[in-house]
């Protein structure tokens, strides 16, 4: 499996289906329900973004219609402001090949990482990984929110040649054990990709003093930042490794891009 | 071949008849009638002492033989129909996994196939652990959630919903219970950005179904009379009735008392209505049966899998 | 096609038709008349659930029940296709 396009984008201003009176309405009553049993009072103004348009807009600019696709994996951590959509249906017929599509989420930032696992043994002709995060809460919080509603698509596809992508994946990993478990990790995976470039994220690099040259993804993108790095590669090699302290999910993945 | 080792499903004791749920939905008389008549809803249960967690932890805590084998459970697979269902970072599927003594297991939800999404966790379970190497690994699928808001009490002209849970342990090289096919086809276009399309999605309802009960019965290399037994999702009376018709099958093979008994149950119903098949030994082992869903609310998910007992 | 019921209840039939187009023009909102020759969904604007309405209807006026289990909706497509199956599957209550 193979990275053959991808696709990133920030977007601003909250989502078009906002607009429509009836949906805010609705929309409204929902975060009202889902919050009042942990006594969070709504926000006033209910603003953010909307899965279905952010993730469209990346499947039209990342597939063309040449290549149909069979399988699509939407992963989020926070969600948007259209709650009850089932967005991944609705882009299952917006991508080229009407692919089985569904969300992966509950999972921090190693939902990505078990996107690509499972596209992996899908063992699908070609498959789609659409990682997005929106900034807004329409609830009171004391969560950190992302900075910017930002979207990564990425195009793998499966064919012959030696490199491949590979994913590792540890649950319920203590800060302190980080160190010892990403060295080993880094290690296998590079292996079989020499002159690999290594992206690792902020929330990663926080735990880990000894780690090895990288590119550091941006603080405050925690779903997509490892893999806003990853769209940019054009060739070579790309290991990315990310940390989710709440959930204690410590992932790497090392994707060739073709 | 993927396999259900063991089951354990839970539905809450309280039940509320469908009359009394006309005031607080905004239901006519008519409505309620309709209901009653050709959905052939009843009851419907609720657990009103329960969250999202604990509804988990109720059927997991009935899943005998997960007792000893906590160590063999590499992944944790939430099937949910509603995407969200708590607020953000609340995480009652972390929750339940660390309770369990599971925090060792990769855990994550799959959603928005609405309530296809239980059959897809089932999937998704054999695919990870088939690529998995250890082959005693064995993966947790879960089902369960509350019916919220109303947009999870009340499926318009179509059903209401019910709270119950379900813990179903699978491997990848069972003996018994076994996957033989899963076809899945989603129909995007009635996502509600395309306005209500709501007849045209009536009038393709049952063909759709059809179609892929019969691909999953042809991939299981099987015909549509080697199907023992149909567990459907718990909707809708007459639309099965009608679909039997539609394919030719004897509608006396459809378990459909759990409609009455127990409501739609979100993505728990196939599990609900596979423990009633049991205690009422209507499987033998050998025989091959269908769990069909249509995950439909806006955006519509049909799925079929065959099993042979 | 649905095969005919042999000694179909004319009588019966009569008094579907009826009662379908007096509860038909209620539903619809219609004050022209309704004849046996028109498409109920096409025609008459009748969607699947108030198509449900109206055989609920129907049987509440005639106290009769109807065999909804046998209904093919694709073959009932006109106000007299869908009487002709009423009379013909349905018994008193």
């Amino acid at each position: 499996m193979r990275l053959v396009r991808a696709g990133r984008r920030a977007f601003t201003g909250n989502a078009d289906v906002l607009a429509d009176d009836e949906h805010r309405a609705q929309v409204t009553d929902y975060f009202a329900d889902l919050a009042r049993p942990f006594g969070l009072a709504p926000v006033a103004g209910l603003s953010g973004h909307s899965y279905g348009e952010m993730a469209g807009a990346l499947v039209a600019e990342v597939v063309p219609a040449t290549e149909p696709v069979d399988l699509l994996v939407l992963a989020f951590s926070i969600h948007d402001v259209w709650p009850g959509r089932a967005t991944a249906t609705y882009l299952s017929h917006l991508c080229p090949g009407t692919p089985m599509s569904f969300a992966l989420c509950d999972q921090g930032s190693a939902s990505p990482f078990t996107g690509l696992r499972v596209m992996r043994d899908y063992g699908v002709r070609r498959a789609l990984l659409v990682v997005v995060e929106q900034a807004s809460l329409p609830y009171e919080s004391t969560a950190a929110t992302p900075l910017e509603h930002r979207g990564v698509a990425m195009l793998y596809e499966d064919g012959t040649g030696s490199r491949v992508t590979d994913v590792r994946q540890y649950p319920d990993v203590a800060p302190e054990a980080v160190p010892g478990s990403a060295l080993l990790a880094v290690a296998e995976l590079s292996a079989g990709h020499p002159g690999v470039r290594v992206v690792l994220s902020d929330s990663l690099a926080a735990v880990w003093p000894d780690r090895p040259d990288h590119t550091r993804a941006q603080a405050g993108q925690p779903t997509t930042g490892v893999w806003w790095h990853l769209a940019e590669a054009q060739e070579g090699s790309v290991l990315v490794g990310d940390y989710d302290p709440e959930l204690r999910y410590l992932c790497f993945a090392v994707v060739a891009a073709s | 071949m993927t396999a259900l080792d063991a089951m354990s499903v839970y539905t809450p004791a309280f039940r509320v008849p469908i009359e009394d749920l006309a005031d607080p939905l905004g239901l006519t008389g008519m409505q309620v009638r309709l209901f009653r008549r050709f959905h052939g809803l009843d009851q419907v249960r609720f657990d009103p002492d329960r969250s999202p967690a604990e509804l988990l932890r109720a059927a997991a805590e009935g899943l005998a033989e997960l007792r000893g084998q906590e160590h063999r459970v590499r992944y944790v697979i939430h099937g949910r129909a509603m995407p969200v269902v708590v607020p953000y970072p609340h995480n009652p599927l972390h929750d339940v996994c660390r309770q369990l003594g599971l925090a060792h297991a990769l855990a994550f939800t799959v959603t928005q196939q609405s309530c296809a999404s239980g059959l897809l966790a089932v999937e998704l379970a054999g695919r990870l652990l088939a690529g998995d190497q250890d082959d005693d690994a064995l993966a947790l699928v879960l089902t369960g959630e509350k019916a919220f808001t109303r947009h999870a009490r009340l499926l318009p002209g179509t059903s209401l919903f019910a709270e119950g849970a379900s813990a179903c342990l699978v491997s990848a090289n069972g003996k018994r219970d076994r996957m033989l096919s899963f076809v899945c086809a989603q129909r995007g276009e009635f996502d509600g950005e395309f306005g209500d399309r709501e007849d045209e999605f009536q009038r393709q309802y049952r063909p759709s179904l059809a179609e892929v009960i019969n691909r999953a019965v042809a991939d299981a290399g099987l015909a549509l009379d080697d199907i023992r037994l149909v567990l459907p999702h718990n909707v809708n009376v007459v639309t099965w009735q009608r679909l039997c018709s539609l394919i030719g099958f004897p509608v006396q093979r459809v378990l459909l008392s759990n409609v009455p008994d127990n409501g739609h149950m979100f993505c728990t119903d196939a599990f609900a209505n596979y423990r009633t098949a049991r205690e009422r030994d209507l499987l033998r082992e050998g025989d091959h049966y269908l769990v069909a869903t249509v995950g439909a609310g806006a955006g519509a998910t049909f799925s079929a899998m065959v099993f042979q007992h | 096609m649905t095969a005919p019921d042999a000694q179909l209840d004319i009588a019966l039939r009569d008094r579907v038709v009826q009662a379908m187009t007096t509860v038909l023009k209620r539903l619809v909102e219609r004050e022209e008349p309704i004849t046996e020759d028109m498409h109920m969904a096409d025609e008459l604007g009748v969607s699947s659930s108030l198509g449900l309405e109206l055989l609920l209807e129907v049987e509440d006026q005639l106290g009769i029940q109807i065999d909804v289990e046998r209904m093919r909706p694709d073959e009932l497509l006109t106000v007299g296709e869908l009487a002709t199956f009423i009379a013909g599957h349905s018994r008193p209550w």
